[in-house]
């Protein structure tokens, strides 16, 4: 029995028993002892482990022993899976022996695969009649056979050795059935040495083709993938309850099993959302199908193990159904594929709603559709014909981009777009489209659909470029060690004696040297890179559920998912998002009955759009409700002594207010939309991540918040300033502008603390000199120079000798040990290789002219 | 003595026989386990880095990476390094309570890598309740008529203090 099929129905009947009962594994402790006795290639130890204690009595906690084993079981089936996962299920690892290393292994395949090229160049000489071709033929064989025995592949060397037989055999095979053989032979050999260059072992074993070469000849190898699964169909799961189980367990270890259940299902989804398409455009064939059906069977077993029923029942179903296509029962086109593609993305959605469960600690909520799909593929399994969805046929000179625009409303633009970064991204059109999160695979693959229904000839689809996965500190090196190269570089280009030669060919070469490795920063920089969209699929439930719950119509659009950010800014930026839209549905979409009242639709709309700008990410979010209220906010500013009654605020300071902390928690201004709750946390956030947010707003019809994000974490465009005899480095960030005082502009407060006048607007001033302890500073500010900067919305000068320079500096700690040092945020190389320290803006901000901080006092704006 | 104590004295000095790294601090000679020592650069800029303890003289750049430079003899209460043409940084790397650790010491001469036999170490000295610490050594060799202070690197940059290398009664 095929080790698969025989894992499906222990984990069929494992999921069955009723934890009351436990005695009732008995009987597949027993059949799971004899069949892992005749696969001692495979643990079942774990497995074997729990049940044994549930059929012992012994268990203490029998549903959970249960769940265990189902664990371990599906362990075991995605072991099995990893292992073969190219070529069919069933295949078994092959491990190189002790005896032979590695480079040696490699090396004969690479020779082995030389040598079956010649034997069946040597093969049709014998049948063209050449009389010395049975020598070479015999020769090669046997030195094959030879070296094959000796690295230890077997199965080779058992074939190889029959082929000889037949060549030795006292009454030969008349010639052309020889060939047939030999080229039999041939060909699964070159198969063989695939499976063992990938450290599998061949498909179909040697025995099947001994069988074969015994056999009548002519025939042509035995199918590479027999059907070696049949059951699944018929089986059902026990029926999902009435109410979905939408708890999910907490325990450390379930997370774990979670965490990786839902990235190894993430990039499943993908693959096949991938093969649908390929199928699509290129048809079917028994691979694909099989590819599908592991996904589906994978997800399958594990959501089973960790107790998720809604989507093992949607992998189960997917799975039945994929296995009639197997069987050649369904065909794989059409609307089954539309199906197909349903159900990935349904799955999708439901993995994204765990994920948002898991995230925020809450319970699963059930995802709409789930039924409607599961009718329709059950009355597919049932035999009944789906109902295809209408496609405009659309004539093979039609452009992709075109059919996409036509059908699925894409603008116009959009496409352009995506075809001219596709000039630079090298994929293609419906990938790269995918990949910005324009549309759906299943789009692109109706698309094709409907362009092929014109002509066989068109091709416009994509295929996701392969990955590989590694681990992401040899990444992080490499990234460190490329920022080394590109200081090492500046240096060696700026160094005087350099600068002084004047040869013109070691200048070409240092400007080439000068790209290459800007490119290579490039290249490093974009490999931590990955698109917002996970961030960007949790905010749609969120403003579904938000929006119900305070009963307005809200629907989430969404572009530019595909956008390209720092891996650890995209998990930093989810936490402002989530406030700011929860802000935009709380706050600033009306209810429906004030929309309708002002003269808009009833659905409110917010947006939510990532792109690239010059060297920045910019995320907005931005929705068609009744805006921000300039005068209210400025009412409450002036209340809680934020600002003076009478001062003349830009706009833009006004709206920034509302980032200010007290004023968004402290008391209710319910009349208006206060909009505040959270914002100054989006603002320390961003600040944190050295971004800024700008707000724009038009009353009546709606808010935007612009987040612009460096593109990474790992470099700031910084101000070189000296003081002392010392250089720091400020964030250009926080930097407003750096004004030279003079005397008039200097005022004292309280004795102690000093304050700078920049054109009204008093700022407490600190000398740098002083924070650090340097010495032999300027001590006089006029001779010196004030650099104003904001942080926390807080505006403070700082005196500092002079401005160096402006550069772009890869931030590093300060070495182990010396973390958290106060006002340090860390250290930078200088062009000249000297370390510079980055200043801490934020703490520095926070400090009261008198040098403490102010905490609570939020107050002091623009008081003095 | 005991047997007993004696014989881990005799465990002690085979434990801590080995190769060392000699240099000079003043007049006084100091021995680094060479397995800790990773390189050896000369003396260049040190950027200080306000608001630490006195004996850390700030941070380089050793091939694009930012290491603390602590001055040894700053550490030991003598007066503060000066540059010399000796004067040399020996970049070290040791691990304590699972952190690993790389740092530059500035001393005022590397002398050589001496091997250092069980018979030619005793323990470190006991200064009684004198309020001298000698945790941080491991030993004392003797080679020719050298005396030399065998250290452990990782308890004279001491774990407490590694950690706190940033004055806190400053912040």
């Amino acid at each position: 029995m095929a080790l698969n099929l025989f894992l499906d129905e222990l984990g069929t009947a494992l999921a069955s028993i009723d934890p009351a009962h436990p005695e009732a594994v008995c009987p597949l402790v027993d059949r799971l002892r004899t069949f892992a006795e005749a696969h001692p290639e495979v643990s079942f130890e774990a497995v074997l482990r729990r049940l044994a204690t549930l059929a012992a009595g012994q268990s203490a906690d029998a549903a959970s022993d249960l769940k265990q084993a189902l664990a371990s079981l599906s362990e075991v089936g995605r072991a099995l899976d990893t292992d073969s996962a190219s070529t069919g299920p069933a295949e078994e690892q092959f491990s190189i022996p002790p005896w032979i290393d590695e480079p040696t292994y490699q090396e004969f395949l690479h020779t082995a695969k030389n040598s079956l090229d010649e034997l069946e160049s040597d093969a049709l000489a014998l049948e063209a009649g050449a009389p010395t071709a049975i020598d070479r033929v015999k020769r090669r064989i046997h030195t094959l056979k030879g070296e094959a025995g000796v690295v230890g592949v077997e199965d080779l060397a058992a074939v190889l050795h029959a082929v000889e037989d037949l060549l030795v055999d006292r009454h030969p095979l008349p010639l052309p059935e020889l060939v047939d053989r030999l080229l039999l032979t041939r060909d699964w050999a070159e198969i063989a040495i695939e499976a063992y260059r990938a450290l599998r072992k061949p498909e179909p074993r040697a025995a099947e083709i001994i069988r074969s070469l015994g056999k009548a000849a002519g025939q042509t190898a035995p199918s590479r993938r027999p059907d070696r699964r049949g059951g699944t169909t018929g089986r059902s799961l026990p029926p999902i309850p009435e109410e979905p189980a939408n708890k999910i367990a907490r325990d450390e270890e379930t997370l774990a099993l979670l965490g990786e259940f839902l990235g190894e299902s993430d990039e499943g989804l993908a693959n096949a959302d991938q093969t649908l398409i390929d199928i699509e455009r290129d048809g079917v064939d028994a691979e694909k199908v099989n590819s599908l059906f592991r996904i589906f069977h994978t997800l399958k077993g594990v959501a089973a193990a960790l107790d998720l029923r809604q989507i093992t029942s949607l992998a189960h179903t997917s799975e039945t159904m994929l296995n009639l296509v197997r069987q050649g029962e369904i065909e794989l086109r059409g609307p089954v594929l539309d199906l197909v593609f349903d159900a990935t993305q349904m799955m999708g959605r439901m993995l994204a709603e765990l994920h948002r469960a898991v995230d925020f600690a809450v319970d699963v909520s059930p995802v709409g559709g789930l039924q409607t799909l599961l009718d329709s593929i059950n009355s597919v399994v049932a035999g009944k014909a789906p109902t295809a969805s209408p496609i405009a046929v659309h004539p093979p000179e039609t452009r992709l981009g075109e059919i996409l625009s036509l059908n699925y409303q894409i603008p116009a633009e959009a496409v352009q777009a995506a075809l001219e970064s596709q000039k630079t991204s090298h994929r293609k059109l419906g990938e790269e489209l995918i990949a910005q999160g324009l549309v759906q695979p299943k789009q692109v693959a109706q698309a094709i659909r409907s362009q092929s229904a014109g002509s066989d000839a068109a091709s416009t689809g994509g295929k996701l470029r392969d990955t590989i996965k590694v681990d992401l500190g040899r990444v992080d090196a490499l990234v460190e060690i490329i920022g080394e190269l590109v200081i090492v570089e500046t240096m060696v280009s700026n160094a005087p004696d350099i600068v002084a030669l004047s040869s013109p060919k070691v200048r070409t070469y240092l400007s080439q040297l000068g790209k290459i490795t800007r490119d290579l920063q490039d290249v490093g920089m974009r490999m931590r890179m990955v698109p917002v969209r996970a961030v960007f699929q949790k905010m749609v439930r969120m403003v579904r559920d938000l929006s119900r719950k305070s009963d307005k119509q809200i629907q989430l659009l969404m572009s530019g998912e595909g956008t390209e950010m720092d891996r650890s800014m995209v998990e930093q930026v989810a936490d402002p998002l989530v406030h700011m839209i929860r802000n935009s549905v709380d706050h600033g979409v009306e209810g429906p009955a004030e929309r309708i009242a002002a003269g808009k639709k009833a659905l409110g709309t917010i947006r939510l759009s990532a792109y690239h700008m010059g060297g920045s990410v910019i995320i907005e979010v931005g929705d068609d409700g009744r805006g921000l209220h300039r005068e209210a906010i400025l009412r409450k500013a002036v209340a809680q002594k934020l600002v003076e009654e009478d001062s003349k605020l830009s706009d833009a300071e006004v709206y920034n207010l509302i980032f200010v902390p007290g004023f968004s928690t402290a008391a209710q201004v319910t009349e208006i939309s206060g909009r505040g709750v959270g914002m100054d946390v989006v603002k320390r956030n961003i600040d944190q991540m050295r971004g800024r947010v700008a707000i724009s707003t038009v009353p009546g019809q709606g808010t935007t918040f612009k987040i612009m994000l460096p593109l990474t974490l790992a470099i700031i465009d910084g101000m070189l300033v000296a003081c002392g005899e010392e250089r720091y480095i400020i964030p250009t960030l926080s930097i407003i502008e750096s004004i030279q005082p003079d005397a008039s502009m200097l005022v004292k407060f309280a004795g102690r603390g000093e304050l700078v006048n920049v054109r009204g607007e008093v700022l407490p001033l600190m000398r740098l000199d002083r924070l650090l302890s340097v010495r032999g500073a300027k001590t006089d500010p006029t001779t010196g120079l004030v650099v104003i900067v904001e942080t926390l919305g807080r505006k403070v000068g700082l005196l500092v000798d002079e401005v160096v320079t402006q550069q772009q500096v890869v931030i590093k700690n300060l070495g182990t040990g010396m973390q958290n040092i106060r006002f340090v945020a860390g250290a930078a190389i200088l062009a000249d290789g000297h370390v510079g320290l980055i200043l801490n803006m934020e703490e520095i901000g926070n400090l009261t002219p008198d040098g403490r901080t102010i905490e609570a006092k939020a107050g002091l704006v623009g008081t003095g | 003595m005991s047997a007993e104590g004696k014989d881990t004295a005799t465990d002690l000095r085979v434990s801590i026989a080995g190769k060392y790294m000699t240099f000079k601090l003043a007049d006084e000679e100091y021995g680094l386990e060479i397995l800790k020592v990773r390189e050896i650069i000369g003396l260049m800029e040190i950027t200080r880095v306000p608001r630490t303890k006195d004996f850390i003289r700030g941070v380089i750049n050793l091939r694009g990476r930012v290491i603390p430079v602590v001055d040894l003899r700053l550490k030991f209460s003598m007066a503060r390094t000066e540059s010399t043409d000796q004067t040399v940084i020996i970049v070290v790397q040791y691990s304590m309570a699972g952190q690993d650790y790389t740092m530059g010491i500035l001393v005022d001469e590397v002398l050589e890598v001496l091997s250092i036999g069980p018979d030619q170490i005793e323990p470190p000295p006991d200064f009684g309740s004198g309020g001298i610490d000698t945790n941080f050594i491991l030993g004392i060799g003797k080679a020719d008529k050298r005396v030399i202070f065998l250290l452990d690197i990782g308890k004279v940059l001491n774990a407490q203090e590694s950690k706190h290398l940033v004055r806190l009664g400053e912040t």
